[in-house]
């Protein structure tokens, strides 16, 4: 494969006592082209910390075994490092107004496994990953859901190396979320409204 | 700290227009998240950052300059205020909690909290890196300096990912660039 182009994309810094860790997505494309013009490109995790630039752990690649063309729209990386989380936006050819197939990924950073794949209409249904985190200590993932059309929407945890859900919440729409620099809170936008929530477990 | 700035604000009541609902919601059996309290705002917000003391959330609302600051710990709306105008920015609030930085994507603002005065301010490109309208913003520990993700675009190489600026004049001190593996 000749690369024809590189493309690089951060998504969130994540901070951990001193350090800062960053999670760059970098695409290698190729001249390979979709029917719809999208480039088939392959998509490497890259970890490092900020305090000294140093890598975190060895790149690696990641691909979706159904669609070449797939690649990740985001990552994060837990503030421990030895754990990231990525979004898979909807499949190449799908019409853009058709039904959300967006899942959430979690890979061990030290094997570039990947540990468990959730969040995809198998698991919520109509409703569709708007925004996702990962806890400090890399051990559940929550996620915001939403379907403007049912104007139904949720929160939902799961285990982030067994994607097992660990729970599940109701609401409107849910958009953005924040978890506090601590991580006991939660800040959840829905609709209107600001939800808090406290983080145990 | 946080005494510090709350202090200078100049603050606007506007407690008719928020509603707070601490009504019981389902709980289960050793759940993780436990609903506290929400308060409904004038205008939906659109991205929130907590501050360091974890004591408030600044939230901004959509297409306008408007920054709400929510008092978690009295479970209120405490002040509002104006910031640059930017559509739907991004913010992260440095450690002192002396600043706030916004990135707009097509322009990034340091804000000083004592007087919501726009301090400095850089149009994307800077140095050929565009920034990226991600949550890739944070401010190093000791709040001397504030780094930002950014895509240069052009001949593929080395990338820069990332600019470290200067805190309070956005210079450029450091980058991170990458690279695809061999």
């Amino acid at each position: 494969m000749s690369d024809v182009s590189i493309y690089a994309a951060a998504d969130r810094i994540t901070s951990h006592n001193e350090s800062l860790l960053l999670l760059s997505r970098v695409s290698s494309c190729s001249g390979d082209k979709h029917p719809n013009g999208i480039n088939k490109c392959v998509q490497f995790l890259l970890g490092y910390d900020l305090s000294n630039k140093s890598p975190l752990f060895v790149p690696f690649g990641i691909k979706d075994e159904t669609d070449p063309f797939r690649i990740p729209s985001s990552a994060q990386i837990a503030a421990i490092g030895n754990l990231a989380v990525g979004s898979w936006t909807p499949p190449t050819g799908q019409p853009p107004h058709g039904p959300r197939d967006i899942r959430l990924e979690t890979y061990d950073t030290q094997s570039g496994k990947r540990l468990a794949a959730f969040g995809g209409p198998s698991d919520v249904g109509r409703l569709a990953i708007s925004d996702y985190t990962l806890a400090a200590n890399g051990e559940f993932v929550i996620a915001t859901l939403s379907d403007l059309e049912t104007k139904q929407g949720g929160v939902r945890v799961w285990d982030a190396r067994s994607g097992r859900l660990l729970q599940s919440l109701q609401t409107p729409p849910a958009s953005f979320l924040e978890l506090s620099p601590d991580g006991t809170r939660l800040a959840v936008i829905v609709l209107k409204e600001i939800r808090i929530f406290r983080v145990g477990g | 700290m946080i005494r510090r700035w709350h202090d200078a604000l100049l603050i606007i009541t506007i407690g008719t227009l928020i509603c707070m609902n601490t009504a019981a919601f389902s709980y289960e059996a050793n759940a993780i998240l436990t609903f506290e309290f929400s308060l409904t705002l004038p205008d939906y917000p659109s991205r929130m950052a907590w501050s360091p003391d974890n004591r408030f959330l600044a939230a901004t609302q959509f297409n306008k300059g408007q920054v709400l600051l929510i008092d978690v710990a009295h479970q209120r709306l405490s002040d509002q205020v104006i910031i640059g105008q930017m559509h739907d920015p991004i913010m992260a609030w440095s450690p002192n909690s002396r600043y706030i930085a916004v990135n707009g994507s097509t322009s990034f603002a340091l804000v000083s909290v004592a007087d919501w005065k726009e301090i400095a301010r850089l149009k994307s490109p800077v140095d050929g890196c565009w920034f990226q309208h991600s949550r890739a913003l944070a401010f190093t520990p000791d709040s001397q300096a504030v780094w930002i993700s950014c895509i240069q675009r052009g001949p593929p190489v080395r990338h820069t990912a990332a600019l470290k600026l200067r805190v309070p004049t956005l210079e450029i001190e450091d980058r991170l660039e990458t690279a695809p593996p061999l």
